[in-house]
């Protein structure tokens, strides 16, 4: 696959109402009735959104979206407020570090990347969980939802090459 | 560097929120009041399934309602029968209480939703569709028909999160239906959903197969809580493994037990559920 994954659809003119559009969809997206299965699996629909838009349109997508998303996501999952909000802040500063390096990678080194980049969120989200509810377990299952975000990332571009009758580059 | 002072100034942000909220209970008016922000978000995450919902019921066949209601009736004249024999005892049982002056086993119930969206998942929790608006306080009881669920520790004005006696960090009081012996049960918290019961006395008579059941407070006195499965010998104390009575991951409909002057500060709740 080519160098940049999304980078081509993404640079096409984001305006700010597909921007605000694609949280609310991750936002529902992320309260939908998964069942607990696929609750607990699936990725985290607005940090995933809001490491695309900072990858891809750094200038309208920093911090203040970072606390908006995560204060949203606080008041939806009832979570106590500033938890999201401050994980997605670390994250996005992680992904403001390594932006960079996007138009460089192929679509595995860019998941590799995403995988990081997401791992940081739920990490901080752990350790403020310590304040809240005392030391929880701490297992490799904590991070698949970054690891499914990841492979998001990597499926999403395909499917949607697909989709518009375009063949991947081999 | 305006990129790291902006990195900072968010971090600082956040890390008021969050004290402002868990420590000093700042938003604790004013979340219920954002929460119908998000409201939108909750009501399109859900649309789908009660969709589906609603035409699953709409095209059930007749015959099937038929016999439901058949059922139905037949276990309402059987329930009906227990529930006369039932009033003759409450009736005396509050006769005794009043010469013995205890206090009666009074307490409000209310009905709720659990939502399919589940509240949190690392920890045992699950959401209701009713809050502050339908009367719902933190630190009521949540039960089904066959057991105690766990405890209101949030509240919104129309939604709520219950934390699971599965979880480590809730406890509830307990008696062996046999022999009253009081236990303390808290959550295993390791994913099995069982329940521990710590600090039992090396002679206390308690052995697998027990019955538990709520001894009161803020729990529905005598509503089932579980079953023994296992003693667990130790020094100096005495533990025991046991199987909640409550299907906690399948239960749809709960019931909420406001027990009398209930109503609490989320703080206290979550400081008396530990």
């Amino acid at each position: 696959m080519n160098a940049t994954v999304y980078g081509e659809h993404a640079e096409r003119g984001a305006p700010l109402l597909r921007i605000a559009a694609s949280f609310f969809i991750a936002l529902a997206l992320e309260f939908a009735p998964w069942g607990e299965w696929l609750f607990r699996h699936k990725p985290a629909f607005p940090a995933l959104a809001l490491v695309f838009w900072s990858i891809y349109r750094p200038r309208t997508v920093g911090y203040a979206a970072a606390v908006l998303v995560g204060v949203a996501t606080d008041l939806a999952a009832q979570t106590p407020l500033g938890f999201n909000a401050l994980a997605y802040c670390v994250m996005l500063f992680f992904a403001g570090h390594l932006r960079g390096r996007f138009a460089l990678l192929g679509a595995a080194g860019q998941a590799a990347h995403v995988l990081f980049i997401l791992a940081t969120a739920q990490m901080t989200l752990y350790v403020l969980g310590i304040f809240d509810e005392g030391l929880p377990q701490l297992t490799w299952r904590r991070f698949t939802p970054s690891l499914s975000g990841a492979a998001l990332w990597l499926a999403l571009p395909l499917l949607l090459n697909y989709w518009r009758g375009a063949r991947p580059q081999p | 560097m305006p990129e790291l002072l902006r990195f900072f100034a968010a971090l600082l942000f956040s890390c008021a929120l969050i004290v402002s909220d868990l420590h000093f209970g700042a938003f604790a008016g004013a979340r219920a009041q954002m929460s119908t922000l998000v409201a939108p978000f909750r009501l399109a995450a859900e649309l789908p399934v009660r969709i589906a919902d609603g035409a699953r019921d709409y095209l059930a066949q007749r015959e099937t309602l038929v016999r439901e209601r058949d059922e139905l009736r037949l276990l309402l004249a059987q329930e009906k029968v227990r529930l006369r024999s039932l009033d003759f005892f409450t009736a005396q049982n509050d006769e005794l209480r009043a010469r013995l002056n205890l206090a009666g086993r009074g307490g409000e119930w209310l009905a709720a939703d659990v939502a399919r969206s589940i509240a949190h998942p690392h920890s045992g929790r699950i959401r209701l569709n009713k809050g502050l608006d339908d009367g719902i306080s933190a630190g009521m009881a949540v039960v089904d028909n066959d057991g105690v669920i766990g405890q209101v520790v949030r509240v919104d004005s129309s939604a709520s999160v219950v934390r699971l006696l599965s979880d480590a960090n809730q406890g509830v009081a307990a008696r062996v239906r046999r022999n009253r012996l009081l236990v303390v049960l808290r959550g295993a918290g390791d994913g099995s959903g069982e329940l521990i019961a710590e600090y039992i006395a090396r002679t206390a008579d308690l052995r697998a197969g027990d019955e538990l059941v709520a001894d009161g407070g803020l729990f529905p006195p005598g509503h089932p809580v579980g079953t023994v499965i296992e003693r667990e010998r130790g020094v100096p104390y005495d533990r025991a493994r046991v199987e909640p009575s409550a299907a906690f991951s399948s239960s749809r409909v709960v019931l909420i037990y406001a027990a009398e002057g209930a109503a609490q500060t989320p703080r206290a709740a979550e400081a008396a559920a530990q």
